[in-house]
């Protein structure tokens, strides 16, 4: 099992006042797998992204990432496994504000030890993936927010990690360019990577093969998506 | 690899904050800069003083001075000695033939009289010596010749005396060949000094007699004030003073209570003064850069809150702990770095002032000196204080947790 979470809670504090951000999480998410996670807003979706992505870690619960529970990982250790393991496109992008895109894209990469020109490399194929070759000497403040979102993109995809999280990579995205987009993440998926992602557009979530729906702090349902029946099928999908 | 990204990261992180960069720098920038102009002033002092003795022959020297007639008694009080013994001609026959590593000897006896030539007349610092005196003071002659050794010998009234002596006595006349006159007694100026000054000493009131006309025409006794004595080479000098010494207690009664100072000694000394103001100039520079290095903690600290956003972005992409803490520490080291190379210039820039004036005020062979071992010393201090103040900044930017960082506002 590749993702095993057990009765995961988050709870913020503020105040007096106790936020219950996810009460009692259970899923289990094998290798490959593709994953859409709907649900309205505040309903926890990115708390439970956040922790899946080792950026967070759950009040109560356990939550084993490769069979090794990430409570018991060091710093470094879930920084390593952010950095290798995981590309997480944020709701929010976080970008770099002072640094062009090129640079926010290969930033990956120097905390992995990649060599300067290699990645320069990797980061233009990356941003070239993601329909932004010519946007490299850009800073976050001189794109659209669409423009943005593929930096980010980019980003999560530049050292070929294994999990990609996007927390509503679509977001800011018009409905032709969505579909590029998702176009990458079936590539990614047919090459044996594992897709989460969240999404509030059902024809984004059918690319998926299952959808998980979040409501306040649990989950609500957890089916496969009728895509995936027609292909368990047999039969060819196109979307 | 992310060593040289990181201080890419950390001059761009300056070139995009110059003014607070400037700024945060300044405190470093004003202590280096102010102990480097101090230091090289020191070691500038030091050379042209080093040099000055050695031409001298003061490796060479040693003096030999006649007991002070008043000392101080317990209680702290000013007696006069109730016994009176003083360096004499004999002694510079005796320690002469004693020994074989003498060069030569320089007998002066100090007197300040007034002199006249016609109606002017002007106060002298007489230095009744022989014809070697010159020598051990760097003096040269601007016109007429010193004094000899014939005239030694038969305690001519011949004098070399100094320019601003001969300006008072014969205005812009050459006093060579003129006579003045000590106490009614009239002397033939043989020579004029030219001008020497150095810190304060000067020879410009000089007044130089043969000492043995000092002793028949004015004192009337055989006594010397003090004697250099030369040696032939300056290895010489232990076995010459312990030569000295055995000669004084054979033909005095308080032979101890005689003074005998080596250059050597006189220079260690000088040297020690030198190193105390070079160690003060330090200890300043060292409180000013505590300070100057808290002024770099603080723009840290500012920089770390800063851009703690970054910071999360950092970590969420996977930077360690010690990648943040060493980005930071970098990046302080960087910011102290071009203040202690600003600092540096500000320095050499300081002491070439510095010396220029010191030289427009005494006509000194005076120059600043900026050692290799200063420079690198002031780059490594720098970076030491810079490393030292942005450790804690660093450290706490290391430890935020990624998740917060990401949603500091
Ligand atoms: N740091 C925090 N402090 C306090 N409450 C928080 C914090 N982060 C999230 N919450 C709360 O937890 C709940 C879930 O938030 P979350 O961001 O996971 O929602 P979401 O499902 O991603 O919503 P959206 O679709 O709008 O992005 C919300 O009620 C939110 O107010
Ligand atoms: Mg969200």
């Amino acid at each position: 099992m590749l993702i095993q979470m057990t009765n995961i809670a988050k709870n913020y504090e503020i105040g007096e006042e106790v936020v219950h951000a996810l009460r009692g999480v259970s899923l289990s998410i094998e290798k490959n797998e593709y994953v859409a996670i709907m649900g309205p807003s505040g309903s926890g979706k990115s708390t439970l992204m956040n922790i899946l992505g080792c950026l967070d870690s759950p009040s109560e619960g356990t939550y084993d990432l490769n069979g090794k529970a990430v409570s018991d990982m060091t710093d470094d250790e879930l920084a390593e496994v952010r950095n290798k393991e995981i590309g997480f496109v944020f709701q929010n992008f976080n970008l770099l504000s002072r640094s062009d895109s090129l640079h926010n894209t290969e930033l990956p990469l120097i905390y992995l030890g990649v060599s300067r020109k290699k990645r320069r490399e990797l980061a233009i194929a990356s941003m070239q993936a993601v329909g932004l070759g010519e946007r490299m000497h850009h800073k976050p403040s001189e794109l659209s927010g669409g423009q943005r979102q593929r930096v980010a993109i980019a980003r999560a995809l530049v050292n070929n990690p294994s999990i990609i999280l996007a927390d509503e990579p679509t977001g800011n995205l018009d409905s032709k360019t969505g579909e590029e987009i998702m176009q990458i993440f079936e590539v990614l998926h047919s090459k044996g990577n594992t897709v989460i992602l969240v999404t509030h557009e059902p024809y984004i979530a059918e690319h998926a093969n299952r959808v998980i729906h979040i409501l306040d702090g649990q989950v609500d349902s957890d089916k496969a998506t009728e895509n995936a029946i027609r292909r368990a099928n047999g039969e060819k999908v196109v979307i | 690899m992310i060593i040289l990204e990181t201080i890419v990261l950390g001059i761009e992180q300056l070139r995009t904050h110059k003014l607070r960069a400037a700024l945060s720098i300044l405190g470093i920038l004003i202590s280096v800069g102010s102990v480097t102009g101090i230091v090289s002033l020191g070691d500038g002092l030091r050379s042209v003083v080093t040099k000055q003795f050695e031409k001298s022959g003061g490796p060479n020297q040693i003096s030999v001075q006649s007991p002070r007639e008043w000392y101080r008694n317990q209680k702290g009080r000013w007696v006069r000695r109730n016994w009176e013994e003083y360096l004499e001609n004999r002694d510079m026959e005796f320690l002469q033939q004693a020994s074989s590593h003498i060069d030569f000897v320089v007998p002066i006896i100090y007197m300040d009289r007034t002199v006249k030539y016609r109606s002017a007349t002007a106060s002298a610092r007489i230095r009744a010596s022989n014809q070697h005196h010159y020598k051990i003071e760097n003096w040269e002659i601007a016109s007429g010749r010193f004094i000899s050794e014939a005239d030694v010998k038969y305690a001519s009234k011949v004098t070399v005396i100094g320019p601003e002596l001969a300006h008072d006595l014969y205005g812009s006349e050459n006093p060579v060949g003129k006579e003045l006159r000590i106490e009614g007694d009239r002397y033939l100026v043989i020579g004029m000094l030219s001008e020497l000054k150095f810190f304060g000493g000067t020879n410009e009131r000089h007044m130089i007699i043969p000492y043995t006309t000092a002793q028949k025409r004015i004192f009337g006794n055989n006594r010397v004030s003090r004697f250099y004595v030369l040696t032939k080479a300056p290895e010489y000098v232990d076995e010459v003073v312990s030569q000295i010494r055995y000669a004084m207690k054979n033909l005095h009664e308080h032979a101890d209570e005689f003074e005998i100072e080596t250059g050597e000694g006189q220079i260690e000394q000088f040297n020690r003064v030198v190193f105390i103001l070079k160690a003060v100039a330090g200890g300043i520079a060292g409180i000013s850069l505590l300070v100057g290095g808290i002024g770099i903690m603080n723009i840290m600290l500012v920089s770390v809150t800063e851009r703690t956003r970054e910071i999360g972005i950092r970590k969420a992409l996977g930077a360690k702990r010690r990648t943040i803490l060493f980005q930071f520490i970098l990046e302080s080291i960087v910011l102290c770095l071009f203040g202690g190379g600003l600092g540096i210039l500000l320095g050499i820039g300081l002491g070439a002032g510095l010396s220029a004036w010191i030289k427009s005020l005494t006509p000194a062979p005076f120059e600043s000196i900026v050692s290799p071992g200063l420079m690198i010393f002031a780059v490594i201090y720098s970076a030491a204080i810079g490393l030292f103040f942005g450790v804690y900044p660093a450290f706490r930017a290391s430890k935020l947790d990624p998740i917060e960082a990401l949603r500091y506002e």
